[in-house]
């Protein structure tokens, strides 16, 4: 059975389609203003690479922030839900997901069947997720793609108090006048973040083998950082931002959510 | 056009309906009252009521105030008017609610219907001390005399002692002792054992009715309960409180007979814990699509409703009152609330609760972990817990709130299914 998983997040939409559960194609391309367009392009792209017609996906199911958005007939799960089922999917037996994305931060645990056990979303405060470090990156000058490799480069540890990422802002421009190291700066950065989602985490006493997902994940100072303080294991996949709609799919497939 | 995220809540029964008439018919009252002359009191809602209705005194409570505003979303509006007076973003929302009541120059017509400035105020710090201060401050601001009630915290649990019973009688009868002073004549001690012997009618009718909604389906949901709860609040001690109750319970004990459910396919009972948003209440009814009904909230309770009506002895009055306010989950004691709601879940047969933190509440943030950990070791059972202030609309957001009942619906709905 083909089905496809649809993950449309404020920042990127992916698209996952599967074959017996088999990864046959995928594609992240940004959402931009139009949720509705992007889905469709996200769409003929994954069906161009499959090489398969919209018609061959006997099911489909959406998540993510713009899931309303999807012009197709599909049922809808929640993040929380896809992303477990993704997590659990490539990796069985580990203990919970740390999903980073652009507007959300969620920590979940499950147990060693994949089942949640217990969650906690972020607030509506930008801070902790991946507008933060944009905002950011754009007070730094730095593409938020490099903020990972210069923060690595970092010789000294720099406090970024603020958590409001208006107020950070602040202290960052601030920290440029007064000449400190972009480098540094951004390490301080990515520590303030990395100690929100440590405390978000502690919430659900989150611990063990976690798998850390969602598109600020490729951010390799950031996790380093999350590592040192959660004193767990943390695997990153190689395309962290898929995961959710890879869920979607495998759910899709669950018979539950048919088309 | 902005779009409106929220909703009022969807009652179903007739007799909330009914209360809701009475509620308006009470405030009403009082607004005649002070027309004709009388005093008014402004209180809180956990200073024993009875007191009040032995000397047939006309009260405001300045908790339930900005319940009625919110329910209008009005709430956001006069906190923004506390604030411009100079309270602070993190005092009580509730508070900074009716403060903004109490001091706007202008009221809309909705809060005019009913608000009166009053000529007395009996404070309390029962639950919270920061509910005295904002007491202070009105009565400075309305130069009128003020009386404080102070409660013993209650570090013992349910077995309240000798000298702590003694010590907020003498309170009781110093606020009756002021209160007469100040023109509301002398204690009718007859009229006071009555007001006792109706108020232990009307709890022991409240279990009956708590009973009735742990059938399953449950015949009455949150956005009902919170209504029927008003007796509960402003009604104890009176007759009217017993009939509106003897009535509720009537009702529910039909709709159990006939196994009638708020919804028609019931799969998930939930609880909340904390203050739901008065402005929203369709929230509540939000989570109905799943199939999952808000069984009972815990703020039902604040007003007492959840102590053993056996001890209140209509011949020692005060005593009795004294029991009853000092038991109450809400004084201050972990033990007493985490109890209550480790109780609830089991009696109401919950699947989940759902726990909301008000930011500028001092006091049921603090639960929120002990509550979780507690019920979720005694039954098993998850709790979700989210921000929400339930009375400052400002600070609502809809996709958030969603977002967290959504995932946690669907994890209650697959743990279900294994």
């Amino acid at each position: 059975m083909i089905t496809a998983g649809i993950d449309v997040g404020s920042l990127a939409t992916k698209v996952v389609l599967l074959n017996e559960n088999q990864l046959m194609s995928h594609e992240v391309s940004g959402t931009g203003v139009d949720a509705t367009e992007a889905v469709k392009k996200a769409m003929d792209t994954a069906l161009e690479k499959a090489g398969i017609s919209f018609k061959d996906i006997e099911s489909l199911v959406s998540t993510g922030a713009g899931k309303k958005k999807v012009p197709f007939e599909s049922a809808q799960a929640t993040e929380i839900i896809c992303d477990t089922k993704g997590v659990s999917h490539v990796y069985p037996g580990v203990n919970g997901v740390i999903d980073i994305g652009a507007e959300n931060c969620r920590v979940i645990k499950c147990d060693q069947e994949g089942n949640i056990i217990d969650f906690a979303l972020n607030d509506k405060c930008a801070s902790g997720t991946g507008i933060f470090l944009d905002a950011m990156a754009k007070a730094l000058r730095v593409k938020p793609e490099e903020m990972g490799e210069l923060s690595l480069q970092a010789t000294q540890d720099i406090e970024v108090t603020s958590m409001c990422s208006v107020f950070a802002e602040s202290e960052v421009v601030s920290m440029i006048h007064r000449m400190v190291p972009k480098n540094d700066i951004l390490k301080g950065i990515h520590r303030s973040i990395a100690s929100r989602i440590c405390g978000q985490a502690n919430r659900i006493l989150l611990e063990g083998q976690l798998v850390v997902m969602g598109g600020i994940a490729q951010n390799l100072g950031l996790i380093t950082i999350l590592k040192e303080l959660m004193g767990s294991e943390l695997i990153v996949p190689d395309e962290p931002e898929v995961i959710g709609a890879l869920g979607a799919a495998l759910l899709a497939g669950e018979g539950e959510k048919k088309k | 056009m902005a779009t409106k995220v929220t909703t009022p809540g969807k009652k179903s029964l007739e007799t909330t309906a009914e209360i809701s008439k009475a509620i308006k018919a009470y405030y009403g009252g009082v607004k005649v009252a002070k027309e004709e002359g009388k005093p008014i009191i402004w209180s809180y809602g956990l200073t024993p009521r009875e007191i009040f209705h032995a000397l047939d005194a006309h009260v405001i409570y300045l908790e339930h105030l900005p319940l009625m505003v919110g329910a209008k979303q009005l709430s956001g509006h006069y906190i923004q008017v506390a604030e411009e007076e100079g309270f602070s973003r993190d005092v009580c929302a509730f508070h900074r609610c009716f403060l903004g009541c109490a001091v706007a120059s202008e009221r809309d017509p909705y809060l005019d219907q009913f608000f009166v400035d009053p000529d007395i105020i009996i404070a309390t710090n029962l639950p919270c001390m920061s509910e005295s201060k904002s007491f202070l401050y009105a009565a400075d601001y309305h130069n009128v005399p003020y009386y404080f009630i102070d409660a013993p915290i209650n570090t013992w649990g349910q077995d309240i002692p000798d000298y702590a019973i003694e010590y907020y009688t003498g309170q009781l009868k110093g606020a009756l002792d002021f209160m007469s002073e100040h023109g509301l004549g002398t204690v009718d001690w007859d009229k006071l054992k009555e007001a006792v012997s109706l108020s232990k009618k009307l709890i022991l009718l409240w279990n009956e009715i708590d009973k009735c909604r742990q059938a399953v389906p449950t015949p009455m949901g949150t956005v009902d309960g919170l209504t029927a709860a008003y007796p509960l609040i402003q009604l104890p001690g009176t007759q009217l409180g017993v009939t509106l109750f003897e009535r509720l319970l009537k009702e529910l004990k039909g709709k159990v007979e006939r196994g009638e459910g708020i919804i028609d396919d019931e799969k998930l009972r939930l609880l909340w814990f904390g203050v739901p948003p008065f402005y929203n209440m369709g929230l509540l009814n939000y989570v109905e699509k799943y199939g999952a009904v808000v069984v009972k909230s815990m703020i039902e309770y604040i007003a007492g409703g959840a102590y053993d009506p056996s001890i209140m002895n209509p011949d020692k009055p005060l005593e009795s009152l004294a029991y009853k306010a000092l038991v109450d989950i809400v004084n201050p004691t972990s033990e007493n609330m985490v109890n209550f709601i480790r109780r609830t879940v089991k009696d109401f047969h919950i699947d989940g609760v759902v726990g909301v933190v008000k930011r500028s509440c001092g006091l049921l943030p603090g639960y929120m972990r002990p509550v979780k950990d507690a019920v979720y070791e005694d039954s098993g059972v998850p709790t979700t817990i989210f921000d929400l202030d339930g009375l400052d609309i400002r600070e609502y957001d809809d996709a958030t709130s969603k977002a967290n009942l959504d995932s946690f619906i669907e994890a209650l709905l697959a743990s279900k299914r294994r």
